[in-house]
């Protein structure tokens, strides 16, 4: 053996030994336990070889340098292959499960090695929290759908309710309306009857002084009937003279016998004509004191009915000031009427605007859905 | 002066209470009013009492009574009638108080009936015949006036009367 040889072998030893080691802990030291550790350590081990096959180039002839190129060459490639699968592989199963995740799809199995959880890389870390991702986003999903779902249950229920509420808004406003025209009808008829009531209370007045005009009337009625029936008696009186003179004159005249029958005759006419104003002066008598006992009866029957017209136009005035009470009781029901109707009316403007915003919430249900539906649980 | 006996058939009616009476014209001497009468001591209770007629002192009757009806209040038509009687043959004058007067009738000898003899109101021997006229459908008695104020009771007149006018004078 020569001393190069042995010189060599002794180089080779060393940095076996003491170089190798000492770069791939300083390789470690740099990159501590990233995933790239593992190129600059497998690259160093490769230039190690690759060393060792130069200074075989040196040592050896030429026979044996023919085996040095290809054996170069096959360490180089080795550590190229070494590399990729060490290295690449990793991060390109990570880049297809994050695509797959992009696509919605969170059932991916994210299956984390024992050795990569040894190994405790970017990688491995990556996948861990991928994992744990994932978990979240497929908890969170299905909580947004379940929320969705009912967010379109309750848009639906709540529209039905406003559109519900709208149409009895609706309803109740026809009703109040109509109620109002009623009311309006009714304050109408209240006030005619205020006017009719002042009109017959001053109509009853009216007929209270007349028939007490009347009832003095009836009473001078009676009083001259009575003047009448005293004067009938004078005239009764004068008729029963002339009736004794006429019966003289004729008691003379048949005396005086045919000179008398002239006289006879004249005397029995003035005795009919006696007994005509007799008969007469009789039924004007009769006619008067029956005319009297009428006279009196009107005024008897029309001096009870000036108390009871009084009466009545009292009542009158009371009905009068009732139906006025009546109108101002009318008028403000009216009103509150008025006020229910606006009420009612707005009312039904913000159950359309629920009905409204409630088609909305629907609707955002229905994209929110939709929009989950991209994710597959 | 009157003629005692000369017949005539016009009569003067007049009514007490329901009844019609008819005295001869010739017997009647006139009517008059009632008026004040002035009541006459002892006289008998028929005599009603005298009034004073133009200056002749005239005794009134109360006929109804004398013909024996209840008494009764005089009314507007009551009147004295006035009638010539014969007492002994001496003339005088009676008022007679009648509820009513009548009429001056002329009556046909033929319709005076004779009066009833049984069961008549009063003596037969006051009343001179009954009669019947168209217009009345009772009949109406025909008094014999001097009979009815016969001579007891009118003695007492006369006599009463005589010493009215023998007072007076």
């Amino acid at each position: 053996m020569s001393p190069e040889l042995i010189k060599l072998l002794t180089y080779l030893v060393v940095t076996m030994l003491i170089g190798l080691p000492f770069a791939l802990v300083l390789v470690r030291i740099i990159f501590k336990k990233s995933i790239l550790t593992k190129i600059p350590s497998l690259m160093l081990i490769a230039a190690y070889l690759l060393s060792i096959c130069g200074a075989m180039v040196i040592y050896f002839d030429e026979i044996h340098q023919i085996w040095i190129a290809p054996l170069g060459s096959a360490i180089l490639i080795i550590s190229i292959i070494l590399m990729k699968r060490l290295t690449v592989r990793p991060i390109q199963n990570l880049q297809s499960k994050i695509t797959e995740i992009s696509k919605g799809n969170l059932n991916v199995s994210i299956e984390v090695d024992i050795e990569e959880l040894k190994s405790n890389n970017e990688i491995s870390q990556i996948n861990i929290a991928l994992s744990e991702m994932t978990k979240n986003l497929k908890e969170i999903v299905s909580e947004i759908k379940k929320a969705s779902t009912s967010i379109n249950n309750s848009g639906r229920d709540l529209n039905a309710g406003s559109l519900q509420m709208s149409q009895l808004a609706s309803e109740q406003a026809a009703s109040a309306e109509e109620v109002s025209a009623s009311m309006e009808q009714m304050t109408a008829s209240i006030r005619q009857n205020a006017d009719n009531a002042v009109k017959a209370g001053k109509l009853a007045k009216k007929s209270a002084v007349k028939t007490e005009v009347s009832n003095k009337n009836v009473q001078k009625s009676t009083e001259a009937l009575a003047q009448i029936v005293k004067k009938i008696d004078i005239i009764n009186d004068i008729a029963f003279q002339t009736d004794i003179l006429s019966l003289n004159a004729s008691i003379e005249a048949s005396k005086a016998g045919s000179h008398g029958k002239g006289f006879n005759v004249v005397a029995r006419e003035i005795r009919k004509l006696a007994d005509k104003s007799k008969t007469a002066a009789l039924e004007i008598e009769k006619l008067s004191v029956s005319s009297m006992n009428i006279a009196d009866r009107t005024g008897r029957i029309s001096k009870q009915t000036v108390p009871d017209i009084k009466k009545t136009a009292t009542l009158v005035l009371e009905i009068s000031e009732g139906s006025l009470e009546q109108d101002a009781g009318a008028t403000q029901v009216n009103n509150a009427i008025q006020e229910l109707n606006s009420a009612t009316q707005k009312f039904a403007a913000v159950s359309e605007e629920l009905s409204v915003n409630s088609e909305e919430l629907v609707q955002l249900g229905i994209f929110l859905n939709s929009k989950m539906a991209f994710f597959k649980v | 002066m009157i003629e005692e006996d000369k017949i005539t058939n016009t009569f003067l009616t007049f009514r007490l209470g329901e009844e019609v009476f008819a005295a001869n014209i010739e017997k009647a001497s006139n009517i008059i009013e009632m008026t004040t009468i002035t009541k006459v001591p002892r006289s008998p209770d028929y005599m009603k009492g005298i009034i004073n007629l133009r200056g002749t002192v005239l005794p009134v009757i109360e006929t109804r009574m004398k013909f024996g009806m209840e008494a009764k209040e005089y009314t507007r038509t009551t009147v004295i009638v006035v009638f010539n009687v014969d007492i002994e043959g001496e003339k005088s004058i009676v008022g007679a108080i009648v509820d009513e007067p009548g009429k001056v009738i002329e009556i046909a000898e033929t319709d005076i009936k004779p009066p009833p003899t049984v069961g008549a109101k009063y003596k037969s021997e006051l009343i001179k015949g009954m009669i019947k006229t168209e217009d009345q459908d009772d009949f109406i008695m025909l008094l014999d006036i001097d009979k009815v104020f016969s001579m007891e009771e009118l003695l007492h007149i006369k006599e009463t009367t005589k010493e009215i006018k023998d007072k007076e004078l």
